[in-house]
């Protein structure tokens, strides 16, 4: 079976902008969700 | 406490210890001691800069804004991802690739030597005193939680901090920090699981229940400039509060410039805000659980009980009178609260329930009120919140995780604040205007005996912070004049063809603009500083610059 290849390191910093913003989006939408159903 | 938790934070503090101890191995040079050779991974280098901002006023503090205020805080934190992908285009590849010492050295190269030694000078002024601070916070809490001598506290986590970091340098900083952000966040992590357990109605019940009275109320869109935490003033204003933070104060400068690589600083920085808004967002929502779980169980009418004790003694029939008053209307919140978690929908019961929480609060008010006619002091009740609960409620074994936990994030603030100060006075100040043909070995002493110094400094600062508290005002004033020039000088230091002469009246100007600002229109939050700031000195260092300098007549 091949090994996984290492990412270069500008690979590495894209692959690691696109993961932050998907995370600061899923967790603006989780605050975004308690928002809406449980405030006044 | 419990002889478990102690030999929990003892065994902890022991092993930071050893750690910092077995890492000065590798720094028997001023490259090493500072920077790490410029040799640690990128993930070490993003959980490094994580730990450092994440300190104890953020486990004890942030944890109890969110039971008195909600999750609204959380807007502070927007810009922080959009700042570092921004540092990592414009300021990491400059620092990383100039292989400097300090962020201001860069400054020198750029500009002038004046340019440099002022914005080095700023920042050993503000972090100096900043560093005090950060081990009073949590020192006030604990000595007044276990009674204490302030001493004490500041003793317990100073001089450990202190002596790993003098012996071990920025090696020893990064490790600890790597081990301690695992801490801190397994401790919040235990205390939401502990909390969703005891909690007598459902995780969806008790959302409900806080939802009602605006605890989960997490954006704001107006355009208030006076309300601190909005969603744009945390957009524009946080990112350049970040833009300034991260790009231009040593303490995290110092953090990626230790990385292999521009690329690996670039996404150690990236890293360190992956988990920055969630990481807040649990610290915010451990507070909101504290406060539910409080609805059921009563606490008291005080959380700070050293200020409980002074008032009972000083005032006792007037507390006597609150406490009663204070009891019969937590009775009726309880009831209320009961009565919403199982009819949340039902307006008029929701209605009560808020209107229960409201007349809790206004006594408490008037309790607080009463702390500072009688001790001529606020209580700074919210902070002693989360550390009751721990202490309380916590299974055994847990509290001490936590202790440690408050412990471990003030030392990793403090730690790497100490090593930038000794950074920027070794190599700044004195190999620059003293010794330039210093030689290694006696830099690395001066570095370590620096490193000792400020620490001492800190723990006095630390230790008389209360009678030092209007200095300290003035002095944290004082930076917010300055964090948003100082961005503005390597803003300005990007664009081709300014000079040295621009940067320097251009950064004094920004801190007169924000002055001004600052003064003339007190309401304005000081998350629009740092854009006056940064934006005055690039306009009037562009300005500067254009203009030909004076020729000397003969």
């Amino acid at each position: 079976m091949p090994e996984p290849s290492i990412p270069d390191p500008r690979t590495r910093y894209r692959q690691t902008a696109v993961r932050v913003f998907a995370v600061q989006a899923v967790t603006l939408l989780i605050l975004w969700w308690l928002q809406a159903t449980f405030a006044v | 406490m419990h002889p478990l938790n102690w030999t929990i934070l003892i065994a902890y503090i022991a092993y930071v210890l050893w750690d910092g101890i077995r890492r000065s191995r590798d720094t028997n040079n001023i490259e090493g001691y500072f920077l790490a050779n410029r040799s640690l991974p990128w993930w070490a280098v993003g959980l490094s800069v994580m730990a450092t901002q994440l300190s104890a006023v953020t486990m004890i503090g942030t944890t109890g804004q969110g039971a008195t205020d909600g999750l609204r805080f959380i807007q502070f934190y927007f810009g922080l991802p959009l700042a570092m992908v921004i540092l990592g285009v414009t300021l990491v590849p400059f620092l990383h690739g100039a292989k400097v010492y300090t962020a201001y050295e860069y400054l020198e190269r750029r500009f002038d030597a004046k340019t440099r030694s002022l914005t080095s000078f700023l920042f050993l002024l503000s972090r100096g005193m900043s560093c005090g601070t950060i081990i009073a916070a949590p020192a006030v809490v604990l000595s007044a939680i276990f009674g204490w001598e302030l001493s004490w506290s500041v003793a317990m986590i100073g001089i450990p901090t202190v002596l790993y970091t003098m012996i071990g340098g920025v090696q020893a900083v990064t490790w600890a920090d790597v081990k301690q952000m695992v801490l801190i966040v397994g401790a919040l992590l235990a205390i939401v699981v502990v909390l969703l357990l005891k909690i007598p109605v459902s995780p969806t019940e008790a959302f409900s229940l806080a939802g009602a009275t605006g605890r989960l109320q997490v954006f704001d869109f107006s355009w208030d400039v006076t309300q601190t935490y909005t969603f744009w003033s945390g957009i524009l204003g946080g990112t350049f509060l970040m833009l300034s933070y991260f790009g231009t104060d040593q303490s995290q400068v110092q953090r990626y410039l230790t990385a292999k690589s521009v690329d690996d600083a670039r996404t150690s920085l990236l890293v360190s805000a992956y988990w920055k808004i969630p990481l807040q967002a649990l610290v915010l929502i451990v507070g909101v659980l504290v406060w539910v779980f409080y609805l059921f169980t009563p606490g008291p009418l005080l959380w700070n009980p050293a200020a409980e004790a002074r008032v009972q003694v000083e005032a006792p029939a007037e507390y006597q009178a609150l406490q009663g008053r204070y009891a019969e209307a937590v009775t009726l919140r309880t009831q209320a609260a009961s009565a919403a978690a199982d009819a949340a929908t039902a307006v008029p019961v929701r209605e009560a329930f808020v209107a229960s929480e409201a007349a809790v609060t206004a006594v408490r008010g008037e309790a607080l009120e009463l702390v500072t006619r009688v001790t001529g002091e606020p209580s700074r009740d919210v902070n002693y919140i989360i550390p009751r609960f721990v202490l309380d409620w916590l299974p055994l074994g847990l509290a001490g995780i936590f202790i440690a936990g408050v412990i471990a994030a003030a030392m990793s603030s403090i730690a790497a604040e100490l090593n930038s100060l000794s950074t920027a006075s070794v190599i700044d100040f004195y190999r620059r205007w003293w010794r330039p043909d210093g030689s290694e070995a006696h830099l690395l002493a001066v570095g370590k005996v620096s490193t000792g110094l400020w620490g001492i400094f800190a723990c006095v600062v630390a230790t008389y912070a209360a009678n030092l508290g209007s200095l300290i005002e003035v002095v944290n004033r004082f930076r917010s004049f300055f964090y948003g020039s100082i961005l503005g000088v390597f803003l300005l230091a990007m664009i081709p063809r300014t000079r040295g002469r621009g940067a320097f009246f251009g950064l004094l100007t920004g801190m007169a603009a924000v002055a001004a600002v600052s003064f003339g229109l007190p309401e304005v939050s000081f998350l629009w500083h740092n854009v006056i700031g940064a934006v005055t000195v690039v306009l009037v260092g562009i300005a500067l610059s254009v203009v030909p300098p004076r020729r000397a007549t003969a």
